[in-house]
């Protein structure tokens, strides 16, 4: 059926319309801008008009040791970052669950494990800055048990005080996801394994995760599209990436070379290899998503 | 055996239990140091040792907040956050009113879903062609410009949330309103809006909370004129001189609509973090 304004559908699609309009325009434009651009080559700073170059950015970011390196800096993220997420998250919420039985001690360490996520990555990233400086509390802690103090935002350990940062601030999310997926399942099932005689491990690994098991998905995707979006905390813990390109990540390289250095060819090629990985994972979440419903 | 079992559980209870409790103290400390910090004077920021309590407690860093700069920069992301939420969660309740009531007129759950996977796509990626678009329109460096920015992010999430509280209404309640004689506006007015109520508060803070939060935004679409609280952080947290006492005050200022919203949305967290994907 086409889109007319006319009939018995034009109510839903006007009250539709204006949703669809400004998200189509702030989304499609954008993207076709893009693949126009990363076709050519553009340096708007020296003044010059933009040059059709083919496929060229797309060799040239394929072939470049920084983008690589900012991927391998992703792979690292992702499978460490919210590898400990994802585990710490689901064995919290789970203690949350089997251990608290009042209901206001539940809320209240929920509530205290969620704040975090609530602030701004910018703001988490400048408290974790100040934990981080040379004189700051953290060399402290580690001098009074006896261990030299660190840069934590060097070449070798920047990218890791990110991601105890990024803990920090998301563990709550698969936390909560499997929280309520955990409270939402009927508790005579936990009872018929207790009876038959199982132990707290079969119980977890045998009945509880794999009920849980597309929540978890969810909650795994969620994180990972996130991780290719980071900019903000790694922006200000790292002072964008340094020290020099060590700590980037592929969204915060393709902010540098767009308004740093000034090449939107070679920006507009990262952000559309950015979004390629984007598709791929919508399309996996529709699948899990779908599943789940 | 049995006797074996129970003294296992007991161990894996006691770890879980010291597990929850050494991640509190985890989650606490940033927080307390953050405000710690914010109350001492500038110079004591980085003493050597640290100080566990401020020695010289002042409120300096709170007194600097109210003059110029910061003061600016948290009003400059108020009006953003207000601007863009008043019009997103408007629009977004239109539209997730359609989608749960016409689900075949509409496209349904596809279309909808349509909107919300926009969020997938990397900021980064959208803000550059925003970027070249608004300087031709002169757009840059504008309160209109970067609520407008904001609205097109907060209009998928308005419209899913919302989506999922109309959703949440039986269909039968309206009918009966119907069989009343109430006409169709009236019993939206009078039946529907009233029972989704609390799900609009919950959207509404929600999408507050991503405006007042952004970063990527406000730092390439502000400038002199309009600078957000988040794109003045990295400003005064990286050089040589760096006032740490008052970043900290900044900080905990910016904190506090957060952590009202943590404690007022409680009961809701589980739905609107994870964006209706629990349900």
């Amino acid at each position: 059926m086409s889109f007319s304004l006319r009939g018995p559908a034009v109510v839903p699609r006007l009250l539709v319309l204006p949703a669809v309009a400004v998200v189509a325009a702030s989304v499609i434009y954008p993207a076709g801008w893009s693949l126009w651009m990363s076709l050519h080559s553009w340096f708007p700073a020296t003044g010059t008009e933009a040059r059709w170059v083919g496929l060229e950015n797309y060799g040239d970011v394929l072939s470049s040791n920084r983008f690589w390196h900012a991927m391998k800096n992703l792979a690292y993220y992702v499978v460490v970052g919210v590898g400990v997420e994802m585990v710490l998250g689901i064995a919290l919420a789970l203690a949350l669950c089997e251990l608290v039985r009042r209901n206001w001690i539940r809320i209240t360490l929920l509530t205290l494990f969620v704040m975090p996520m609530m602030l701004a990555p910018a703001v988490v990233g400048d408290v974790w800055r100040f934990i981080y400086q040379r004189q700051g509390v953290l060399n402290h802690l580690i001098g009074s048990v006896g261990l030299p103090e660190q840069t934590w935002t060097s070449a070798s350990l920047g990218l890791w005080s990110v991601v105890v940062a990024d803990i920090w601030q998301w563990t709550a999310l698969p936390l909560l996801i499997v929280f309520a997926g955990r409270v939402a399942l009927p508790e005579s099932l936990f009872e018929a394994a207790r009876l038959d005689g199982a132990s707290w491990w079969y119980r977890t690994t045998r009945v509880t995760l794999p009920m849980l098991k597309n929540l978890i998905i969810i909650a795994l995707l969620l994180r990972v599209m996130d991780s290719y979006k980071l900019i903000d905390s790694l922006f200000i813990i790292t002072n964008q990436g340094g020290p020099g390109t060590s700590n980037e990540l592929p969204g915060l390289l393709a902010y540098v070379t767009a308004f740093q250095d000034f090449d939107i060819g070679t920006a507009a090629t990262v952000t559309w290899l950015l979004g390629l990985i984007a598709l791929v994972l919508m399309r996996l979440f529709w699948v899990a998503f779908r599943r789940r419903a | 055996m049995k006797a074996a079992g129970r003294d296992r559980w007991r161990l894996v209870r006691w770890l879980l239990s010291v597990g929850l409790v050494v991640y509190g103290i985890f989650v606490i400390f940033p927080f307390y140091w953050t405000i710690n910090t914010s109350l001492k004077p500038s110079a004591e920021a980085l003493a050597q040792p640290p100080t566990l309590v401020p020695k010289d407690l002042t409120g300096d860093s709170y007194s600097w907040l109210t003059d110029g700069q910061a003061l600016g920069a948290l009003a400059d992301s108020l009006i953003v956050t207000v601007t863009a939420t008043v019009l997103a969660v408007l629009i977004g309740a239109m539209a997730g009113y359609a989608f749960a009531r016409w689900p075949r007129e509409t496209g349904g759950e596809e279309v909808a879903f349509f909107l919300l996977s926009t969020r997938i796509f990397p900021p980064v990626a959208i803000v550059l062609p925003i970027y070249f678009a608004f300087d031709d329109l002169g757009l840059l460096d504008t309160h209109l410009g970067l609520a407008l920015l904001y609205l097109s992010f907060g209009i998928p999430l308005a419209t899913w949330l919302m989506r999922s509280f109309f959703n949440e209404v039986p269909r039968s309640y309206e009918e009966a309103a119907y069989l009343d004689g109430y006409g169709k506006l009236e019993t939206f007015f009078k039946v529907t809006l009233p029972l989704v109520a609390p799900g609009i508060v919950a959207t509404t803070i929600l999408t507050a909370l991503f405006c007042w939060n952004e970063f990527l935004f406000a730092l390439v679409i502000g400038g002199d004129n309009v600078q957000t609280y988040t794109a003045l952080i990295p400003n005064l947290a990286v050089g040589f001189q760096v006032d740490w006492a008052r970043i900290t005050a900044l900080s905990v200022a910016a904190m506090v609509p957060p952590v009202i919203a943590v404690i007022w949305l409680r009961k809701h967290l589980v739905r609107g973090m994870s964006l209706g994907a629990a349900k």
